[in-house]
């Protein structure tokens, strides 16, 4: 795949060079930032991050475990009375079921995490310079290399002091 | 009427099988597997032999329960009239005198560095009939003594010939606590020189003049249980029916609904006043009204009135007194004691005797003509005489057995000296001791538990004793000894049909018992029956006595307390665990606590708090206790039950030797009393001297288990504070007050349905649970031995019971409510409650729930089962028990060599870092199961009894199954006087506690 | 191919270079010099001597600590309840104040969380020193086994072990995720095997918009669930005491005033590492005197509720007239944990108090004095209430004392070298403030004028 990476020093620039090139849509854009930037994630990818899908998956299954957990093992050994309380007393459980939907809900958050903003980067790989996360932006335009000068000229009025052309 | 399983238990003995069946050796590194297994040893199934115990004089039937061929617990023998089944705290213990680490090994011979050297039996029976030879040749008369412990019957018969036929008839039965005042006392007004017999259980109203009757005065199994029956006789409107009258608040005293702190020596005229008290308000009985004459003249001057100053008893007490020892007939008197033998002794026992006689109690509850075997003990006059003949170096060869006189006798009576002039002292004595120290020749004599004996602690009660293991170490049975000897003494041998004493108790049993009480029985009838019952009883006829005027011969003049006028008069009182010191290097004995002051491995001087503030001693101040015949040096301890000007010792402690346990521990009062004899009877002056104290600056640590409120826990002094703590309210709704009004009993009473907020859960077949009756109970720790003895609980020392990490599973709470002499009346209410504490196995256990890995758990049968080997130690089980009975394992326990031999098979000992606490017995609870099984039967009520319960002389445990509504159990928990400790908190325990019944109103009060 | 015939935009530009310093400023705190490694081998010696002390007693027992009949916790149960706490400010500061958008948090977020993850490693050796058998500790582990046994969940010492299980491996994982960006700048400004680690440890961070969108919605979803997380823990360790019996432990005020009194201590502990640190890395301008203040008013909130709490626990026993219940707290007024009572009421209640007068909020020296003062009255707090209950139960002839032995206070001392060895090893391998948040701050404006804003308070 081609296409041109533009390093920006201004974050201001880079925001601008992204809104024009989606109205003059110039094809998939990738922006990179030292920090955590809302307004850029606006306007590059808008949208939720399905991540808490998985966060909501996770707890479920936390607490439903909690639940056969308790009951399931007390069960393995019906003897066992302790202080006069039944086999099944639930009020003790809930607190293993609460915590267990706790440590799940975090195990789907990360793993999350993990594959969509991880897992997915590696599958699609993009040119990358390490001052991106010092002090430098970035917005890597994908393009047919036919109109490349066309994007390169667009970065250069934005304002980007490099680019590279793939 | 022997019960069924008590047969069974009995059942594979046969006297051979005894002998031949100790198979199993007594060191445990060699395990030799059972080739050819005796017929009467099961593995893994316990056999019962009948005995007796030999601890004291007064001889109660014992079961020895052995497994594999050791004995691993003592046990009352439910067939022998002492004792029916139950045994004392020393009973419990004699095992563990048999295992002693410190027993000799082997005989020893003093050689002439003075070092005792070990020797084998060959060389030092040699050695004897060498010696005896040359008396014997000789045929010098009385050169040879023998000073040892009452015997009767074939061993008697065998000492006495044997001596006899060495030309000697000194035959000392020598015991440190005699009874010459009464038996004088009995010779001067019935003209019978025997001591007489009570019958408690039939007397309605009681006063005990100082006699100790529950701790080691005469038979006290006997005795406790004879009491128990006569206090549950009693009415609940007028439940005070015992009187005890003395300077210390000893365990009898505790016991008694009042007690009466008396000036020493006022004891007579006190009881003269109540005589006097009887004739004046007409209440005396018509039998003596030929005696009326002399014995008014002889009460004449001791009127309440005139007496009150002496006493400090109040007339209108005297009268009540006396009105109700007369009507509530038949009453009875008891009088003596150690702690009240003084100039006016054998006055004493006359007044009391003549206060039976004017209640009209004479052939009642006291009876004549059923001899006890105290009758034969020597006097301390007679021991006074052979230590002048042993100056006088008239005695070659002293015998020693069983005896200690080194240590019992007062130093001042010069016998340690004498010994020196003894050419040969021979001593028997088990356990290196003070008179071992001096003796040439150490026979070491095999524990009762090892040898066969017999004994007759009165006329129709002989019992056989029973070898019921091979001897741990390489000691020989005495009798064997003399025999042996015997054989190798020229002229001596032909005396002797017999050359064991096997043989010899055959003998004797075959001609004097078998001929007297079962002619018509062949031997091989006979025999078998005897040892299976564990001797022969007869019931004996008294016969009636007349009383004789002996108003000239009692001593009226108050005795005198040699020692400064500004002194305090010295109290020695015999120990409750080690008697007169022999228990006293016995690790149980040590650390189960004394059940009056709960201090545990120490001696002390017991002083008055008020007298302590006078002298300015504090608690654990070391002082020295000085009298005009030497001192000894102790800690005090304060102790309010005694009477003011009053210092009070135990004999037992401060012995000397290489006695790991008992080495070092306090100090002996012996050193401190006048070697004088009493005139009358010859006994020994056990009150007679007055003591000053004196602070030497140093501080010693008293421990006791039980803590007090507001001082330091760990600090002594007995919980006194609990009447103003919550714990109070909870443990004591067991006033009478209570149970008898309503409301307040809802609170105390287990029967109301509790509120749960979970559903109940069932015991389809057994509920155990357990009745523990607190007026009953008389702190006695008999059970808390048992429990050691039973479940292989370890002792931890007196450094650890100090960091209280003592390991007893049932504990023996002493509360004292206030302390007693703070109230008017010379009749004070001593307000003890004895209260055996123990896992209460509760319905809803508070510890079950928080333990994570279920080490803990109610078990189907109601149980609330500790399993050891599932415990990962987070202890919060023990925090979460609000009685405070789990016991945690800090440390690794240890036995030492050979105490192992003792540990009870089928429980577990237990690691270090688990916890453990009382299992109701659990192993009893799966053989009597077993039991069941084998004869196919359904488990009945009482085919199970847990240690504790078996032993209380006092009976007041009773262990049962609450799902059968018909067991005495369920019975006694509907109780109205039945509550459960802590009830508040709805753990519902399985022990439901019976409230101690105690009087509401003055004594003197109508 | 790369076009570089156009020169470089020399001019001197605001965000880059702010940016780069705060780069130099962060990362230059990652090479400290001899007085760091000192501390670090003293912390190494203390470990050691803890572990001595612990051989010793599992090769004699408890007996060699200073526990007995009644008192069956001491000073080990004390001293994890108190780091238990100790971890929660941590939480508090991270996902709280985070989910309450107090950007100030980002002043000392990164040190707080580190110091959770460390305290909650600290706190879990506890419950395992103070067991009878420690080497069977994993039996309180629901694991099939072949004891045919499973665990009692009703026990709480169950709860305990999955909220501090829980516990832990949330915060691992919320102080990774945070720590994420920080890795890749570490990468990008290391070389050799130090890069090769952080390229590993960073997961090839790039910044890219896309993994900025997951990495917010994941770190605010995380901050979300720690939140109801930290208070449950300590509501758990609160009901190891509150579902007994024990008069002075049976309680329903508990789980509030245990997780306030946790937050209480955490935030204390914040300040005693926090402000030796700045100094220590010169990171004044970064940490300011604002961001301590506002930790101080933290912590004069929090101490009135656990004053609050006090006060509500005497009342309860005297209202509830239950006379156990008045015992115990009796002996605490004036018996023999008086002395220890008075001094954590100083310590906990009043010396807080100054903090009402501003300066002394800005007062670094006094902070730090006051923060050690909390420090010590928190753990005598729990001592208080662990040990001095248990010594006074319901039969007053079964009460009893307890005092720490040397082996207690030698393994004590050991867990404190424990912590503070890791949270050394954590400023010298990992930026002790998140770089990244840092930035953030300055393009939503200056970090000074932000933790200026009042929106402190949660």
């Amino acid at each position: 795949m081609s296409g041109v990476l533009g390093i920006f020093e201004q974050r201001e620039d880079l925001l601008k060079a992204v809104k024009e090139a989606r109205t003059e849509n110039l094809g998939p854009l990738e922006a990179f930032s030292p920090v955590l930037d809302e307004d850029l994630i606006e306007a590059v990818s808008p949208g939720k991050s399905p991540v808490r899908r998985l966060t909501l998956l996770g707890g479920v299954t936390g607490g439903i475990c909690g639940l056969v957990l308790t009951i399931w093992t007390t069960a393995q050994w019906p003897l066992l009375i302790t202080g006069g309380k039944p086999l099944i007393s639930i009020p003790p459980f809930l607190v293993i079921a609460f915590e267990l939907t706790i440590l799940f809900g975090a195990l789907g958050t990360v793993s999350g995490f993990l594959y969509w903003s991880i897992w997915a980067r590696h599958r699609r790989p993009l040119p990358y310079d390490t001052r991106f996360t010092q002090d430098h932006f970035g917005l890597w335009i994908e393009c047919p290399s036919v109109d490349t000068e066309q994007v390169v000229k667009f970065l250069k009025e934005r304002g980007a002091t490099e680019w590279e052309i793939r | 009427m022997i019960k069924r399983r008590d047969f069974l238990k009995v059942m594979g003995v046969s006297g051979p099988a005894a002998l031949l069946e100790a198979c199993a050796p007594p060191q445990t590194e060699q395990l030799i597997p059972y080739l050819v297994s005796p017929d009467n040893i099961v593995p893994g199934v316990p056999a019962y032999y009948t005995t007796q115990c030999r601890e004291c004089p007064a001889g109660c039937g014992m079961l020895a329960k052995t497994r594999e061929g050791r004995v691993i617990k003592a046990e009352g023998n439910p067939n022998h009239p002492v004792g029916q089944g139950h045994l004392c705290i020393r009973g419990q213990a004699s095992v563990q005198s048999l295992y002693n680490p410190d027993r000799f090994r082997g005989p020893l011979l003093r050689d002439e560095g003075g070092q005792l050297r070990t020797t084998d039996w060959e060389q030092a029976e040699e050695l004897l009939t060498s010696r005896l030879g040359q008396i014997k040749a000789s045929g010098s008369e009385q050169r040879v003594a023998w000073m040892g412990r009452l015997l009767t019957g074939s061993m008697e018969q065998l000492t006495r010939q044997w001596l006899q036929s060495l030309g000697s008839e000194r035959l000392l039965f020598y015991e440190t606590f005699d009874y010459e005042p009464l038996r004088r006392a009995t010779q001067i007004a019935f003209d019978r020189s025997e001591l007489p017999s009570y019958h408690l259980q039939d007397a309605r109203f009681l006063i005990s003049f100082g006699a100790d009757f529950l701790e080691t005065w005469r038979s006290n199994v006997e005795l406790m249980g004879d009491f128990q029956r006569m206090r549950k006789a009693r009415s609940t409107e007028r439940p005070d029916n015992f009187v005890h009258i003395s300077q210390r608040l000893s365990l009898t005293a505790s016991n008694a609904d009042w007690w009466i702190p008396i000036t020493p020596g006022a004891e007579v005229q006190l009881a003269l006043a109540i005589i006097h008290s009887i004739l004046e308000q007409g209440l005396a009985v018509p039998e003596v009204d030929s005696d009326r004459g002399w014995i008014e003249s002889l009460v004449e001057p001791y009127s309440p009135e005139a007496t009150q100053n002496a006493t400090g008893v109040e007339v209108s007490s005297v009268q009540e007194l006396a009105r109700r020892f007369s009507q509530d007939s038949p009453s009875l008197a008891l009088g003596g004691g150690v702690s009240s033998t003084g100039e006016q002794a054998v006055s004493l026992e006359l007044a009391v005797l003549l206060l039976n006689a004017v209640a009209g109690n004479l052939g009642k509850t006291l009876t004549f003509g059923i001899p006890s075997a105290l009758d034969q003990l020597a006097t301390y006059q007679e021991v006074l005489d052979l230590i002048q003949d042993m100056n006088q170096e008239k005695i070659e060869v002293l015998f020693l057995h069983e005896a200690n006189p080194v240590f019992t006798l007062p130093q001042s009576c010069g016998f340690a000296e004498a010994l020196e002039k003894v050419p040969l002292v021979v001593s028997f004595s088990r356990l290196p001791d003070e008179t071992t120290a001096r003796a040439d020749l150490i026979l070491p004599d095999h524990h009762f538990l090892e040898s066969w004996g017999d004994f007759s602690p009165r006329a129709g009660v002989v019992s056989i004793q029973q070898p019921a293991m091979q001897p741990v170490f390489d000691s020989k049975a005495t009798g064997d000894v003399l025999l042996s000897t015997a054989q190798n003494i020229d002229g001596m041998a032909s005396e002797f049909e017999h050359s064991n004493y096997f043989d010899w108790l055959h003998a004797y049993w075959d001609s004097e018992i078998r001929t007297q009480v079962a002619a018509e029985q062949s031997w091989e009838e006979f025999w078998p029956d005897i040892l299976r019952q564990g001797g022969h009883f007869q019931e004996v006829e008294p016969v009636t006595v007349a009383l004789r005027n002996f108003s000239t011969q009692i001593r009226l003049q108050p005795e005198g307390l040699e020692g400064p006028e500004d002194g305090h008069a010295l109290l020695v009182y015999p120990s409750a665990a080690f008697f007169d010191g022999r228990n006293a290097n016995n690790s149980w004995l040590q650390e189960i606590p004394d059940p009056v002051t709960q201090l545990v491995w120490d001696g002390w001087v017991e002083v008055h708090p008020e007298s302590g503030r006078e002298m300015g001693l504090q608690e654990g101040d070391v002082v020295t206790v000085t009298s005009p015949y030497g001192s000894v040096t102790l800690p005090v301890h304060l102790f309010a039950g005694l009477k003011v000007g009053v210092v009070a010792m135990s004999l037992g402690q401060g012995r000397s030797g290489e006695l790991r346990y008992a080495s070092g521990r306090g100090d002996n009062p012996m050193r401190l009393l006048s070697p004088q004899a009493e005139p009358e009877s010859g006994s020994l002056l056990w009150r007679s001297v007055r003591v000053t104290l004196a602070k030497t600056g140093e501080r010693h640590q008293l421990v006791s288990l039980q803590a007090r409120p507001q001082d330091h826990p760990r600090d002594t002094l007995i919980a006194r504070e609990v009447q103003d703590t919550p714990f109070a309210e909870q443990i004591f709704p067991s006033q009478l007050s209570d149970s008898a009004s309503g409301e307040e009993h809802d609170t105390a009473s287990s029967h109301h349905e509790p509120i749960d907020f979970y559903p109940p859960h069932e015991h389809p077949d057994h509920q155990w649970g357990m009745a523990i009756d607190l007026d009953s109970c008389t702190g006695c720790n008999a059970c808390v031995a048992a429990c050691y003895a039973e479940n292989n609980v370890p002792i931890v020392g007196k450094e650890k019971c100090a960091q209280g990490r003592e390991m007893s599973w049932l504990r023996i709470e002493r509360h004292l409510h206030d302390p007693p002499v703070t109230q008017e009346s010379a009749l004070v209410q001593p307000q003890v409650t004895s209260v055996p504490a123990l896992c209460q196995h509760c319905h809803n256990a508070p510890c079950e729930p928080v333990c994570p890995v279920f080490a803990t758990y109610h078990n189907p049968e109601g149980l609330n089962a500790q399993v050891y080997a599932r415990c990962v130690g987070t202890r919060y089980c023990s925090n979460n028990c609000p009685y405070k009975v789990r016991r945690f394992n800090w440390s690794a326990s240890e036995f030492p060599e050979p105490l192992e031999l003792q540990l009870n098979p089928d429980v577990t000992v237990r690691t270090s870092g688990v916890m453990e606490k009382c299992t109701f017995c659990v192993q009893r609870i799966q053989a009597g199961k077993n039991r069941a099984g084998r004869e196919e039967r359904q488990l009945v009520d009482g085919d199970i009894t847990p240690a504790c319960a078996q032993t209380c002389p006092a009976e007041a445990i009773l262990f049962g199954d609450l799902a059968d509504p018909d067991s005495r159990l369920s019975q006694r928990v509907a109780d109205p006087r039945g509550y459960h400790l802590l009830e508040g908190l709805n753990t519902r325990p399985a022990i439901t506690y019976l409230k101690k019944l105690v009087p509401e109103k003055p004594f003197d009060e109508e | 191919m790369s076009s570089t015939d156009r020169p470089h935009n020399l001019s001197p530009d605001p965000t880059t270079t702010r940016f780069g310093r705060v780069n130099r400023d962060i990362l230059g705190t990652l090479h400290p010099g001899r007085l760091y490694f000192a501390a670090l081998a003293l912390c190494l010696l203390g470990i050691g001597w803890g572990v001595w002390s612990w051989v010793q007693q599992v090769n004699n027992g408890l007996a060699v600590t200073g526990l007995h009949n009644p008192v069956m916790w001491g000073a080990y149960i004390t001293t994890f309840v108190f780091w238990v706490g100790i971890a929660h400010s941590g939480t508090l500061i991270s996902a709280v104040l985070f989910l309450f958008r107090a950007r100030w948090r980002t002043a000392i977020s990164r040190a707080a969380e580190a110091m959770t993850v460390f305290a909650v490693m600290t706190a879990g050796l506890f419950p395992i020193i103070h067991l009878g058998r420690p080497w069977l500790f994993y039996w309180l582990l629901p694991y099939p086994n072949q004891r045919g046994l499973w665990v009692n969940f009703r026990s709480p010492l169950l709860w305990d072990v999955f909220a501090i299980g829980t516990y832990f491996t949330v915060s691992v994982l919320f102080f990774y995720l945070g720590l994420v960006p920080d890795l890749a700048i570490l990468r990008d400004n290391s070389t050799g095997w130090k890069r090769r680690i952080f390229s590993i440890a960073s997961l090839g961070w790039s910044g890219s918009t896309r993994e900025w969108k997951h990495f917010n919605s994941s770190y605010l979803l995380m901050a979300a669930l720690a939140t109801p997380l930290v208070i449950s823990v300590h509501s758990v360790v609160s009901w190891d005491f509150a579902v007994a019996i024990v008069p002075g432990w049976h309680s329903t005020l508990f789980a509030p005033y245990f997780v306030a009194g946790a937050i209480f201590s955490g935030l204390a502990m914040v300040l005693t590492l926090i402000i030796p640190a700045r100094k220590i890395l010169h990171l004044e301008e970064y940490v300011t005197p604002s961001h301590l203040e506002n930790v101080a008013k933290l912590i004069l909130f929090t101490s009135l509720i656990v004053s609050y709490s006090y006060v509500i626990e005497f009342f309860f026993a005297w209202y509830s007239q239950n006379p156990f219940e008045q015992t115990v707290f009796m002996s605490r007024l004036v018996g023999d944990y008086a002395p220890l009572f008075w001094l954590m009421v100083v310590c906990n209640c009043l010396t807080p108090m100054l903090f009402f007068i501003p300066s002394a909020r800005r007062n670094t020296a006094l902070l730090f004095v006051v923060s050690l003062l909390i420090n010590v009255g928190m753990w005598t707090e729990r001592f208080v209430i662990i040990a001095g209950s248990l010594a006074r139960q319901y039969n007053t002839t079964t009460w009893g004392d307890y005092g720490p032995s040397w082996v207690e206070w030698s393994i004590l001392l050991g867990s404190l070298c424990w912590f503070l060895f890791w949270f050394l090893l954590f400023i010298r391998h990992l930026p002790g403030l998140p770089i990244a948040e840092v930035k953030e701050a300055m393009i939503h404006g200056s970090p000074a004028r932000n933790s200026l804003s009042a929106e402190g308070q949660p």
